[in-house]
Parts: structure tokens; C-alpha cells; sequence
């Protein structure tokens, strides 16, 4: 399956590492967007979600000024299915806190939590899995 | 002369009133009722009552389930019942259940009455102490948490993407962009460094002792140019310090500095990078014993709703510049210490005012 990527991520480095693992594991991705903050990811998700017709997978932050991940995920639960349907959230964090996970796996929207730093061999079991469910 | 314990008495015979309070008004502040209502007042109007002498047998109520009824209203107040009755059964019901302190049988005599209120004093003065204890250690775990919170984000943010960025470097070729990730990861360690400096002040600040010294506000400001020089410069941020110190300020100098070396940086940091002309300007004043610190900047400005909590552990109002969200709580405990002031006043795109009262010791 062809994916796009957005990384919403405060860190340079993540966001760079990210793009990397990408670049590094998947051949056919689209392409990849990158969102220092959650609320300009908001923004691009409610006005440029027609442009493309690409199932988008979302790497998403927890912890970040202005709207943390968790706010995120509640503003895009809001959102019309047919612009929801377009988007995978995986969390990524570096957070070890339990009530972290189960905070967040408690939206439906949100497919799993992956722990910091994001490998290689992490991405190719998130696309391996997507590719067994979508066949 | 330290003042007088506050004391309640209750009792529906007058004349029992009028005996305690002239027996003891010398050494007491002695307030009296002769009815439940006037002693709920009394104990809603002095929150300083210590003691409270209650009759056992009132109209409609005894002095037992009256002080039943108000030991979770008013827990603080020590309360003694007063009896002419040999009523050992419900006395020993009431003091085990916590209700009262202690009893003193009628026909009361003045030093029997004398001891138990210096007794119940010092019941009352432990549990106080108690109280703020508590408070304190309540407001440590609180922090505690906080704390355990940051670590996640904080320490092991930079730390997993480091690592990220080793494994990622494995498979890039090209030197370019090898020299970028690097770059990056500098950053990352620098924050976290600074993350580490941030946490040794605020530990400094909670646990630290202050050491009084005379202050030249001359030489503070001549260290933080040579610090903020540099800044300025590479950030094209006009820069200037005015000192008008003409008496002796005595304070301590390590938390002085803290504070203004948190708020330059965060005049520096904060600033509005399509602005033409960046300015920030700092004036000290001496005057009266005390000294008024102004840090003024250009900046992109503190939304309203923010303000408030701006000076909170680890809040971040915004996302341009990587904060660890420890430098204006670390300015607020540091003004906490010295008994001192801040005031901020903000405008959106305009640039934000910090206003430092500290007195000299």
C-alpha cells in the first residue's frame, strides 16, 4: 500500500530521524509532510485533506506547547468521516508513563503507540500490519 | 507582650458566663454565648479561636453532640467539655471518638481551668504545625509528580532521539547530510544540558539558604553584557542596560541573577523574527531600600489567556523557541525567597514588560 506521511513533532531531530526511517524502509511512500506543532497539522488535515486522495500516516507527539497530542486526537475526532478515513494516528513518544498509553489508546482514532525512537524495523512492522488489514 | 489565646466558653446560665470571662479575661481573650447560634457565630467570625469550653447540658442539645456537630466545620479549635454531671458513659463515648480533648467537672476551679487551656493550647499549636506540614509535603509530591512527568519528555525526549539518530546515521552516505544530523543532535544535547542547569537551580532555590550581601547592581549588569553582548549581536537585537544605584542594597546575589539572567534570555529568545527594529532594554533603580528591575522587549508578545500561567512548572505558552518550561517558575520561587514582586504586561506582536520589585534586606 502507497502512504503519505505527516510528522507532528516540536523536535528538529525527531522529525528528522522520522524522515529518515522512512526514506530508509519505505519504497513507495508519497510523500511526507512536517508539522513543528499540532495546530498547523489541524489546519493542514481540515483544509488540504481533498487534495489528495493518499491514506496519510500521522506520527504524532504527545507532549508539545500550544496543543499537546492528546488535544490533537480530540479535534480530529471532530472531523467528518470522509476526511477522518484518510488518516492513520500512530502516537510516538518517548513517554514511559503508563496512563500515557492508556490515555491514548483510549481514542479510537489512534491505531497504537510506538515507543522513541522510531527503527527501521518498528516502521516495517506498522506496514506490514496495515498491509495484512487492508488486503 | 505576645497576644492572648482565644478562647470560647458556652453555656446557657449567664452567670456562669459573666464568672469564666472575669476570671480569666485577664490572661484570655474570652468570648462568650449562651445559645448555639451566637457560639457558631463567635467560631465563624474569629477563625483564631483555640479553645472551645462547652456546657454539657444545654437547651436541646448537649455539649457533646454539639461539638460532634461542629469537629468537621471547625476541626482546628480544641474542644473541652464542661459537666457538673457524673455522666461517665457518654464523656467516655465522646472522647474516644475524637470529639473532645478533655473535660473539667463543674463547680470549675480557676487553676484546674488554667491547665487545661495551656494543655489544649499546645495540642493546638502541634496540630497546626502539623497542618502546614502537610500542606508543604502535599505541594512536594505535587511537584514530585510534575517532575517524574518532565523526565519522560524532558531528559528521555533528547536521549531517544539521539539514539534515533545513531541508528539513522548507520545507513546515510552521504556526508552532508551526516554534518546536519549532527548539528541536530548538538541541539538536542544542548537543550538537554540546559535542562539539567535549569533543575540544580530550582533545586538550589527550594533547599538553598540565602546569603545577605551587599549588591552593585554595576557589576551585575556589566556580567550579563558580557553574557548578552554576544546575543545581541548575532541576533541583530539593540541591547541596553541602565543602572541608577546611588545607596547600599543588601540581598542575596545568586537568586538576583537568576531572575534577571531567566528574563533576558527569555527577552532574547522571545523575539519577533520578522521585527526590524528587536530591542530589549533593561533599567535597575535603587531607591528606598528597594530596588525595581524593568526588562522590556520587542517580542511576539504573551497571548492574554496565557498569562496567568506563564509562570507555572513546565508551562510553555509557545512553540518557536524550545523552553523547558522551568525558567519563570525558577523566577517566581527565586522572588518567593527574597520576598520580592513581578508584574507582566504584554501586547501580541508588540513585545512584553517584566517588572521586578525585590526589597533590601
Amino acid at each position: 500500500m502507497k502512504l503519505s506521511y505527516m510528522l507532528i513533532d516540536e523536535n528538529d531531530l525527531d522529525r528528522f530521524v522520522v524522515r529518515k526511517v522512512i526514506e530508509q524502509t519505505d519504497d513507495r511512500f508519497g510523500n511526507i509532510k512536517t508539522m513543528n506543532n499540532a495546530r498547523d497539522a489541524l489546519k493542514d488535515i481540515e483544509t488540504k485533506s481533498e487534495e489528495t486522495n493518499d491514506i496519510t500516516l500521522i506520527f504524532l507527539d504527545l507532549y508539545m506547547p500550544l496543543i499537546n497530542g492528546f488535544q490533537f486526537v480530540q479535534e480530529f475526532e471532530k472531523l467528518p468521516s470522509f476526511v477522518r478515513e484518510k488518516y492513520l494516528i500512530y502516537a510516538l513518544t518517548a513517554s514511559i508513563d503508563h496512563n500515557d498509553h492508556s490515555r491514548m489508546m483510549r481514542f479510537d482514532s489512534v491505531r497504537d503507540i510506538v515507543e522513541k525512537p522510531l527503527t527501521k524495523s518498528k516502521l516495517t512492522g506498522i506496514l506490514q500490519e496495515l498491509d495484512t488489514v487492508t488486503k | 507582650m505576645p497576644t492572648k489565646i482565644n478562647i470560647l466558653y458556652i453555656d446557657d446560665e449567664p452567670e456562669n458566663l459573666v464568672g469564666f470571662k472575669a476570671t480569666l479575661r485577664m490572661d484570655y481573650q474570652v468570648f462568650t454565648a449562651s445559645n448555639i447560634p451566637d457560639a457558631l457565630a463567635h467560631l465563624e467570625n474569629n477563625p483564631d479561636i483555640r479553645v472551645v469550653f462547652c456546657d454539657q447540658r444545654m437547651p436541646g442539645i448537649t455539649g457533646v453532640e454539639f461539638f460532634e456537630q461542629i469537629c468537621t466545620s471547625y476541626p482546628l479549635p480544641v474542644r473541652i467539655l464542661l459537666t457538673a454531671y457524673n455522666d461517665i458513659g457518654s464523656m467516655i463515648d465522646a472522647i474516644n471518638k475524637g470529639n473532645i480533648f478533655r473535660y473539667v467537672t463543674k463547680p470549675w476551679n480557676e487553676a484546674e481551668v488554667v491547665s487545661a487551656i495551656e494543655e489544649a493550647n499546645k495540642f493546638y499549636l502541634a496540630n497546626s504545625m502539623l497542618l502546614v506540614k502537610n500542606d508543604e509535603l502535599q505541594k512536594a509530591y505535587n511537584e514530585l509528580n510534575k517532575f517524574a512527568y518532565s523526565v519522560s519528555h524532558d531528559i528521555r525526549g533528547p536521549i531517544s532521539g539521539i539514539l534515533g539518530a545513531i541508528d539513522v546515521a548507520r545507513g546515510i552516505d552521504d556526508l552532508q547530510e551526516v554534518k546536519e544530523m549532527l548539528y541536530l543532535m548538538e541541539k538536542s544535547l544542548k537543550k538537554l544540558d540546559a535542562y539539567v542547569i535549569s533543575m540544580h537551580d530550582y533545586y538550589n532555590l527550594q533547599r538553598g539558604e540565602l546569603h545577605i550581601d551587599s549588591i552593585d547592581f554595576n557589576k551585575i549588569i556589566e556580567e550579563m553584557k558580557a553574557i548578552y553582548n554576544v546575543v545581541s549581536m548575532v541576533k541583530g537585537v539593540n541591547f541596553t542596560a541602565v543602572v541608577k544605584q546611588n545607596e547600599v542594597f543588601r540581598g542575596d546575589e545568586v537568586p538576583i541573577k537568576l531572575i534577571l539572567n531567566n528574563l533576558l534570555s527569555n527577552a532574547f529568545k522571545y523575539q519577533d523574527k520578522n521585527s526590524k527594529n528587536k530591542s530589549v532594554d533593561v533599567c535597575i533603580e535603587v531607591e528606598n531600600n528597594m530596588v525595581t528591575i524593568h526588562v522590556k522587549d520587542t517580542g511576539i508578545g504573551i497571548l492574554g489567556t496565557h498569562v496567568g500561567e506563564i509562570f507555572n512548572l513546565f508551562y510553555r505558552a509557545n512553540s518557536q523557541e524550545s523552553g523547558s518550561g522551568f525558567g519563570l517558575y525558577n523566577v517566581k520561587s527565586a522572588l518567593l525567597k527574597l520576598n520580592g514582586q513581578i508584574e507582566v504586561s504584554s501586547v501580541m506582536h508588540k513585545g512584553t514588560t517584566f517588572k521586578v520589585n525585590i526589597p533590601s534586606v
